[in-house]
Formats: structure tokens, C-alpha cells, sequence
């Protein structure tokens, strides 16, 4: 992989964004307040190895997950012999400087220019490989990833967020490169606390007949700020993307998300659901795009949001650009609404309070999208934290799944 | 238990749909209400069952003597009230299992065994002809019409009310399924001495049943009562005269 190319390109794509670019959306953005590079310098601790190691015991011994990489400033375990972890400084010092004072857009130059580490995970042609990560924000967190699937591999990967840090940004910007009839079954878990901040940028680009099924689960943090973008490239390409949202208190999420179908029969699909509580606000903003010559090309976006208090909030904007018309199918949907009280009403009519009503209502949307991802231990783990964060118990609710309660960051509100 | 509806009025958004019905229910008692469309049986089904949306304006419901107007829907059915609705309601991602499970344990406060649990649902399945795949699935989610009755009466099966309002049960059903569910009714009602006001258009499915309380109920009023004549009345002359 040309690691410089790969900057080059990402930082081209994301500033052509519609969420960067568009004059629509500027009401839509939210400007993270990014700290200045010796601010953010200042700001790593290499000294909190103790404390991240005690958070990684407790994760796994409740997850019953051995990952194979655990990931923070102060303490690094890999136990993977696919991947490896290179400092940023050793690939490309001079790029680094170049892309931090010329990029158009500030955010990928920012994350560029101070990502410590890259981590790189090469699958051979052929390989089935799976990888569970832990990524523990113990300060300023700041890497890159780079996946990169040879023709006809599969890799699953789970990654986990947490965090020990209050105020601290976790910044991963991750690339997959998924080759022909390649298969990425991708599961990111987002749990932070309430004073962090996350920004989390991804890039991926699926030759023929390569599938990607990516799966994002955003909850705790203070601000979520993502990226997305795929790209079915190859001829029947397929991309899946499945965002889970879950927002409270004064939480903030600016999710966007952008799909490209540049080739003939190629599929693109986002589904994006939003359980927003308290003062929580998000917006979400679902791009799709079809290039032209692509007959059969399929893409949809689909967002769904509820809204569980009255000082909650959510902007959904679908967004789709067709340059071709001839036999491509492309449809949108976005809806938000509060609980419908004859979901409520019914019930509450079997005898269920209506605090326990919403609590089911509200996981069964969840469970909904969180159905998507085929990782089993991923899908439980990230269902047990969701209905943690929504406060509820073993009600039981979410089909096939047997939440253990598992609660990665303690919440540091008030 | 022992329901009493006295001169009961409900409105939605000000506009009165049920314009004074009284009506009494006993253990054991089966009670039909017939009428056309949109002549406020289906409000008042929900009324009896505390809809927050509906807004008793006089009148009230009462349960062994107690008024249940201002009670809240889930402190009905623990009382032993139940309603199965003419459209019930699809969760997708809430499974039927976890649900009725859930939905028997606020009512009984019991502690079943999953496995007693479990042969209960399957036996009851059986005897409502239900898929076995349905019971695995969400609640009500890809159902057919026919299939969401059946689960609501399966629902009913379980958590043993003492009353049940059963709104249209027939609708959506084929002349086989009418009479299964029909006959899985009439045996809990007689097995258990439940009280039974079933809402129906049709007389078909009374063909399977042993009504005693016949009301014919048209503009939010109950304008006639009577025997199980009135159904042989009704199908001849129609709602018109009535």
C-alpha cells in the first residue's frame, strides 16, 4: 500500500464532501473545537498504562473477549500476526508537515498531521482472518488505520472505544482497501464518557464483487463527530452501512455519511437509526451518490429517528445525486417522530408500566439495526451496552441475544 | 370480577364518539356488541381500557365496585382486564417471546419456569394452528392479518384475564380460522369463567360461541339488547332498523 497516495487521496475525497462543501449544510455542521497541536502534544499522558490495562482486564473478563490488540497512548499488546503498528513519524515525517499547512479540509489535515501511530493489517488472497480490537482513550488518542483485503479474503473486525479520560479526543481515521470478492465485516463500538470527544473518520473502497458490511454504534461521548465513506468501485460491489445512534443529556452527534456507486450493478445502502434522549441534538446527513455507466446500480438511505424528550433533537438529511439514470434504482427515506403512544398503549395494556414500555420500544429499535451485524460476540456486547446506556435491565427484549450488563465507561455526568 | 360501564361518554380531540353506554359485564358472561362502522365500539373497547388519548367526559367504568376511570392502562391488566385489538401493533426487534414473557411476569409477579412457560405457548400454538417459526419472530412483525389474531388470543391464553375485550377477533380470518379461534375462546372462557364482550360485525363467528348478551350499539349509543335473536335479526334487516 502507497501510504502517501492513500493521504493524498483521502484528504481529496473528504474535502469534496457535500457536508464540507455544500452551502445547504453549513447549518448543519458542527465545528469541533480542536485543540492546537502543542495543546493536543501537551495533552497525551504516557503515564496511565496501569489504569488502562486494569480497564482492559475488566472489559475482557465481562465481554469474555480475548482482543488481539489492545490500543492506548501509554500501552500497546498486540497479539496479531496480521497486524502491525508503525509510528506515523517512521512513514512519512515531511507528508505529515505538507498535508497540516495545504489541506482544504482542516479536519483530516488535523487528524493527519498529529495521528502518532498507524496500525496495519494486510489479509493474503484467500484468507479468512477475524480481529478484535480494543482501543482505550487514555488522552488524546490520534492513529490511523489502514485494513487492506487481497482478492477473495474475508476479515471480521470488531472495535471497541472506550475510555479513561475526561476531555480527551479519540481521532481514528481508518482506510479499507477491500479487494475483488474480498469480504469486510466491520463493527465499530463507540463508548465513550460524557466529556469526550470522538472523531471518527473511515474510508473504504470495494472492488468487484467485494462486499463490505460496516456497522457504527455512537453513544456516550460528549460530541461524535464522523466520516464515513465507501466506495463501491468494482463491478457488483456491494457496501452496507448500518449506524446505531444513542444520545443523552447534552450529547452531540454530527454523523455523516457519504456512498458512491461507480460501477455497473453495484450496492450501496445506509440505514440509520437515532434514539436521542434529555437535550441531546444530532444531525445526520446520508449522501448518496450514482456515477454514470452504472447500469444496475442499486443504493438507498434510509434514517429513522425518535425522539424521547421534548429538548431532543434531529436533523436528517438524505441526500442523493444520480448521474445515471438508465436502469439504476436509487430511493431515500428519513423519518423522526417521538414514541407512538399506541405502541406505548399496547403495551401497557399486557400489564407493562410505561417506563418499562418505552425501555422495550426503545431497544427493540435498536436491536433493529444492531441485527445487521454478523460478528455474534459484537452484536452482544454492543446490545448489553446499549440497553446499559438506556437504562435498562434483562428485560429481554432483543431477540437471540442475552445481555450480561456489560458497562465499559463509567458515565461522568454532573 | 364484575365490570360495570355506567352511562359512559368519551370524546376525541372534543368530538364525542360514545354517547352514553351502560353495560355490565360478570364472570363467565359473554357479551356481543354489534354495530356499523364508526359507531364507536372500537372507542369504547379502548376507553374500558384507559387509552390516553380518549377523554372520559361523564360517566365511568367500574371493576367489583371500584372506578378504574382514572387508572393506568397497565394497572388495568393487572387487574385482569384485557383487550385484543382489532389492529394490533407490529415491533419489529421486540421478540413475541421476550414480550409475552415480559408482559406475564408484571401481571403474575409469579416466577414460571421457562420450560412451563414454553409447553404452555407451544400447546396453545397448536391449538390456534399457529406457525411454530411465528412464535421465534417480533411481535406481530410480517404477520398476516389472520396470524396477528391468532397471537393476540394466544396472548390472552397466557395472561388468563379475568374480563377480555375481544375487538373483531374474526377480522381477517378464513372460514377455518374463524372457527379455531372461535372454539379456543369459547373453552378458556368456560374453562377459566372469564368474562367475554366480544365486538363483532359478523355472526359467523358467534356460530362457535354461546352468546347470552346481544347490543347492538350505532351513533355512540347501545340502541338495542337482547338475545342471541337479535344476531338472526340483525343479519336479516341490517343495522337500519335497529
Amino acid at each position: 500500500m502507497n501510504y502517501e497516495e492513500f493521504q493524498k487521496d483521502a484528504i481529496g475525497q473528504y474535502a469534496s464532501l457535500p457536508s464540507e462543501t455544500n452551502e445547504l449544510y453549513k447549518k448543519y455542521y458542527t465545528e469541533i473545537p480542536l485543540p492546537s497541536g502543542e495543546e493536543l502534544e501537551s495533552g497525551r499522558k504516557n503515564d496511565s498504562r496501569k489504569e488502562v490495562e486494569q480497564l482492559a482486564a475488566s472489559i475482557e473478563e465481562k465481554t469474555g473477549l480475548k482482543f488481539d490488540l489492545i490500543f492506548s497512548n501509554s500501552f500497546v499488546r498486540n497479539q496479531s500476526k496480521i497486524l502491525s503498528i508503525r509510528k506515523m513519524s517512521e512513514i512519512s515525517e515531511r507528508l505529515n508537515q505538507k498535508i497540516y499547512r495545504n489541506s482544504d479540509n482542516k479536519l483530516v489535515a488535523f487528524l493527519n498531521a498529529n495521528s502518532r501511530d498507524a496500525i496495519i493489517v494486510d489479509i493474503e488472497k484467500g484468507k479468512k482472518e477475524k480481529l478484535n480490537i480494543l482501543f482505550i482513550n487514555d488522552s488524546h488518542l490520534f492513529f490511523e488505520c489502514l485494513f487492506s483485503l487481497a482478492e477473495n479474503s474475508t476479515l471480521d473486525v470488531f472495535e471497541i472505544f472506550a475510555s479513561t479520560s475526561a476531555g480527551s479526543i479519540s481521532a481514528p481515521l481508518q482506510e479499507f482497501s477491500v479487494g475483488k470478492g474480498a469480504q469486510l465485516d466491520l463493527a465499530v463500538l463507540n463508548d465513550g464518557n460524557d466529556k469526550s470527544t470522538m472523531l471518527h473518520l473511515s474510508k473504504g473502497t470495494v472492488e468487484e464483487s467485494g462486499k463490505v458490511n460496516a456497522n457504527f454504534v455512537y453513544n456516550g461521548s460528549k460530541l461524535t463527530k464522523a466520516i464515513n465513506l465507501f466506495d463501491a468501485k468494482g463491478i457488483s460491489g456491494s457496501v452496507d452501512v448500518t449506524e446505531i445512534i444513542y444520545g443523552t443529556r447534552e450529547q452531540k452527534f454530527d454523523i455523516n455519511t457519504y456512498l458512491l456507486n461507480s460501477k455497473e450493478k453495484s450496492h450501496t445502502k445506509l440505514s440509520t437509526g437515532a434514539i436521542l434522549d434529555g437535550s441531546s441534538q444530532c444531525q445526520l446527513k446520508g449522501y448518496a451518490k450514482i456515477e454514470k455507466y452504472t447500469k444496475g446500480a442499486f443504493s438507498n438511505i434510509n434514517q429513522r429517528g425518535i425522539i424521547i424528550s421534548e429538548k431532543a433533537h434531529i436533523d436528517a438529511l438524505p441526500d442523493m445525486s444520480i448521474d445515471y439514470s438508465d436502469q439504476v434504482s436509487a430511493t431515500h427515506s428519513a423519518a423522526t417522530s417521538p414514541i407512538d403512544k399506541e405502541v406505548l398503549f399496547y403495551i401497557s395494556s399486557r400489564g407493562i408500566e410505561d417506563a418499562e414500555a418505552r425501555k422495550m420500544f426503545v431497544a427493540s429499535f435498536i436491536s433493529k439495526y444492531l441485527s445487521n451485524i454478523e460478528n455474534p460476540h459484537a452484536k452482544e456486547i454492543a446490545s448489553s451496552i446499549m440497553l446499559s446506556r438506556i437504562g435498562g435491565s434483562d428485560f429481554g427484549s432483543i431477540k437471540d441475544i442475552t445481555p450480561k450488563g456489560v458497562w465499559l465507561t463509567a458515565n461522568t455526568s454532573g | 370480577m364484575k365490570l360495570e360501564i355506567k352511562d359512559l361518554h368519551v370524546s376525541v380531540d372534543d368530538k364525542e364518539i360514545v354517547k352514553g353506554v351502560s353495560l355490565t359485564v360478570n364472570e363467565g358472561e359473554l357479551h356481543v356488541i354489534m354495530g356499523p362502522n364508526g359507531s364507536g365500539k372500537t372507542t369504547l373497547a379502548k376507553a374500558i381500557m384507559g387509552h390516553p388519548q380518549l377523554k372520559i367526559t361523564s360517566g365511568d367504568i367500574f371493576a367489583d365496585g371500584k372506578s378504574i376511570k382514572n387508572m393506568k392502562v397497565n394497572e388495568r391488566a393487572k387487574l385482569g382486564l384485557f383487550l385484543q385489538f382489532q389492529n394490533p401493533i407490529e415491533i419489529e426487534g421486540l421478540g413475541l417471546l421476550n414480550f409475552l414473557n415480559s408482559a406475564r411476569g408484571a401481571l403474575t409477579n409469579e416466577a414460571l419456569q421457562y420450560k412451563d412457560f414454553m409447553n404452555e405457548i407451544k400447546s396453545t400454538s397448536k391449538e390456534l394452528a399457529l406457525k411454530d417459526e411465528l412464535i421465534g419472530r417480533s411481535l406481530n412483525h410480517g404477520f398476516s392479518g389472520g396470524e396477528k389474531k391468532k397471537v393476540e388470543i394466544l396472548q390472552m391464553h397466557i395472561l388468563k384475564p379475568k374480563i377480555a375485550i375481544l375487538d373483531e377477533p374474526d377480522s381477517g380470518l378464513d372460514i377455518d380460522a374463524v372457527k379455531v379461534v372461535a372454539s379456543s375462546v369459547d373453552k378458556m372462557q368456560k374453562e377459566r369463567n372469564m368474562g367475554l364482550l366480544v365486538i363483532t360485525h359478523y355472526s359467523r363467528i358467534l356460530e362457535y360461541m354461546e352468546p347470552k348478551f346481544i347490543h347492538i350499539m350505532k351513533d355512540g349509543k347501545i340502541v338495542k339488547e337482547g338475545g342471541k335473536e337479535l344476531i338472526n335479526e340483525i343479519e336479516k334487516k341490517g343495522y337500519a332498523d335497529a
